[in-house]
């Protein structure tokens, strides 16, 4: 039993996790709060909609390269422009961004709920010991685990990682290195897109609907995470989304049915309070980005 | 590798009647510096002469109101910071600003692929740098755990690593004790004749600039005061009153 809720926490937790590291790179590297995470999720989770008639792998292809098309389209009609404007701006824009797409969504080819039927091999569980896993929570933990294990390799290890890393902590001294600021943020961006994806991925199995505005839940998500586990600090992030995950499945395995409504109040009252003590995430420095 | 030995070419990096206007405030007049190739360029006077102003004028950093900036017949003007570092003027900061949550090796590396380098040419030059400036053995740890005067030392690598013909530096002594400055004089002398690299030096210390610089530049209230060989400026009346005059 115990056992059992502890593999549905870490299921949920792995989700969590990879919404959060989607906000957290972009304003690590950009200072950006980006609004429009949501809707580039539901950009993915679109793809899967259209492809669902194909085998699994095909979809999911097709959310990565939907996903990032779209992120870097948003970085190159929306943010670039505002390139040196205030973090307030930036964040205004990304609003912008996030209504204009998902109405755009509304208008043309989502006009409302869809259904995307579960592919049955996802919905197949095996039971070790007991506990009963789906094939969707393993493939969960496995691609959470090789997309957080994936970037974390980037960051350390390859050239990009290392300019991206630099231009995270000064943009204006990283450039003056003659590092090329556009590219890192692009590349940001679509990395940003791929994290998206994923999540979009994920989402569709587990609600087995897609609509225009299925982002926005994700997108709180995803903020509080990263709050929760310091914003400029991707390994925070990642264990504030992990955890803010396993409080959910926690939660949801241990209240009484009358109080299940009210999960939500319980886990945001626990956010709160570790925001009281510890304001700037729990692994982030002292330092708060400024510029 | 070449047969034939390339003869680095002298170049003249210049900032000409360069003037800076800051919403109405003159912070700089006609003043006109230059730089060759393998020459040490001090530029000194008190705060607020306009020294940190003719430096970023001539990184890029801020675009002239007036003058113009030059590379041997090749106006730079408006050319961005990020340009220039790339056709190698490389500035570093008087608050050095390193990537503190970079090893030092890393920090040093990022410039070198900054610049294009491929990843183990950058490997390479890092290596070199770390042992030329006595870094190896912070090389792994975070740069933010450095001494302050370390930090200097790692900024300066830094910008070397991005293999500059001009380097320029804002009060790369500033925070060091006596036996770190003399080490850093040795540093930049040392860079200056290995790489043929102009260097153009901001400095409030007057021990370094005097023994380190082949010619000075003397700035009060944006405007030039004199600009000649450091022995001689040593005893110039009018650098000894605004500038020693005020200090002792």
């Amino acid at each position: 039993m115990i056992l059992q809720i502890i593999v549905d926490m870490v299921g949920l937790g792995a989700t969590y996790a990879l919404l959060t590291i989607g906000i957290a790179l972009l304003f690590g590297i950009l200072g950006l709060m980006n609004f429009a995470y949501g809707e580039i999720i539901m950009i993915g989770a679109f793809a899967m909609y259209l492809f669902k008639d194909y085998p699994w792998f095909v979809g999911v292809l097709a959310a990565v390269v939907f996903a990032v098309v779209v992120s870097v389209l948003t970085e190159r009609l929306a943010f670039r422009p505002l390139r040196n404007a205030d973090p307030v701006t930036l964040m205004i824009a990304s609003f912008a961004v996030s209504l204009a797409l998902q109405s755009v969504m509304r208008m043309t080819v989502l006009p409302r709920t869809q259904g995307v039927p579960p592919q049955p091999f996802l919905t197949e569980s095996i039971t070790v010991f007991g506990i009963r896993v789906t094939v969707l929570q393993i493939v969960t933990l496995v691609l959470c685990g090789v997309l957080l294990g994936g970037l974390a390799l980037l960051m350390k290890k390859t050239p990009l990682g290392v300019q991206l890393r630099a231009s995270a902590e000064n943009f204006q001294v990283a450039k003056s290195l003659g590092v090329k600021g556009s590219f890192v943020i692009m590349s940001a961006f679509a990395i940003a897109g791929v994290m998206a994806a994923a999540s979009g991925v994920i989402l569709v199995a587990r609600q087995g609907a897609v609509s225009a505005e299925m982002g926005l839940t994700p997108l709180l998500i995803g903020i509080v995470g990263a709050v929760v586990g310091g914003m400029s600090n991707l390994k925070g992030a990642a264990l504030g989304g992990l955890l803010l995950g396993m409080g959910t499945g926690l939660l949801e395995a241990t209240l009484p049915t009358d109080l299940i409504a009210f999960r939500d109040a319980f886990l945001y009252s626990a956010v709160m309070v570790v925001l009281v003590i510890r304001p700037q995430g729990l692994l982030s420095g002292t330092k708060v980005r400024t510029s | 590798m070449t047969t034939t030995t390339e003869v680095p070419q002298v170049e003249t990096l210049q900032l000409v009647d360069g003037g800076m206007n800051f919403d109405g405030v003159q912070a700089l007049e006609d003043v006109s510096i230059s730089v060759k190739s393998g020459e040490v360029v001090g530029l000194i006077g008190p705060n607020g002469s306009g020294k940190t102003t003719t430096l970023n004028l001539v990184s890029g950093m801020l675009h002239p109101t007036t003058g113009r900036v030059m590379l041997g017949d090749k106006d730079l003007t408006r050319m961005s910071m990020r340009k220039r570092a790339r056709i190698g003027i490389v500035r570093t900061f008087q608050s050095v600003r390193v990537f503190g949550r970079l090893t030092v090796a890393e920090n040093i590396e990022v410039a070198a692929l900054g610049c294009g380098m491929r990843r183990h040419e950058a490997r390479e030059l890092t290596e070199e740098l770390l042992e030329e400036l006595n870094l190896e053995s912070v090389a792994n740890t975070a740069a933010e755990s450095s001494p302050a005067g370390l930090i200097r030392t790692i900024g300066i690598a830094r910008a070397l690593a991005t293999r500059p013909k001009f380097l320029l530096l804002d009060e790369p002594a500033a925070g060091q004790n006596e036996s770190e400055a003399v080490e850093l004089i040795e540093a930049i002398r040392n860079i200056s004749r290995r790489r043929a690299c102009g260097v153009l030096l901001v400095e409030h210390d007057m021990s370094v600039v005097m023994s380190t610089c082949d010619r000075l530049h003397v700035l009060d209230s944006g405007r030039t005061v004199i600009a000649g060989l450091p022995q001689d400026i040593r005893h110039d009346p009018q650098v000894v009153e605004i500038y020693f005059g005020k200090r002792h």
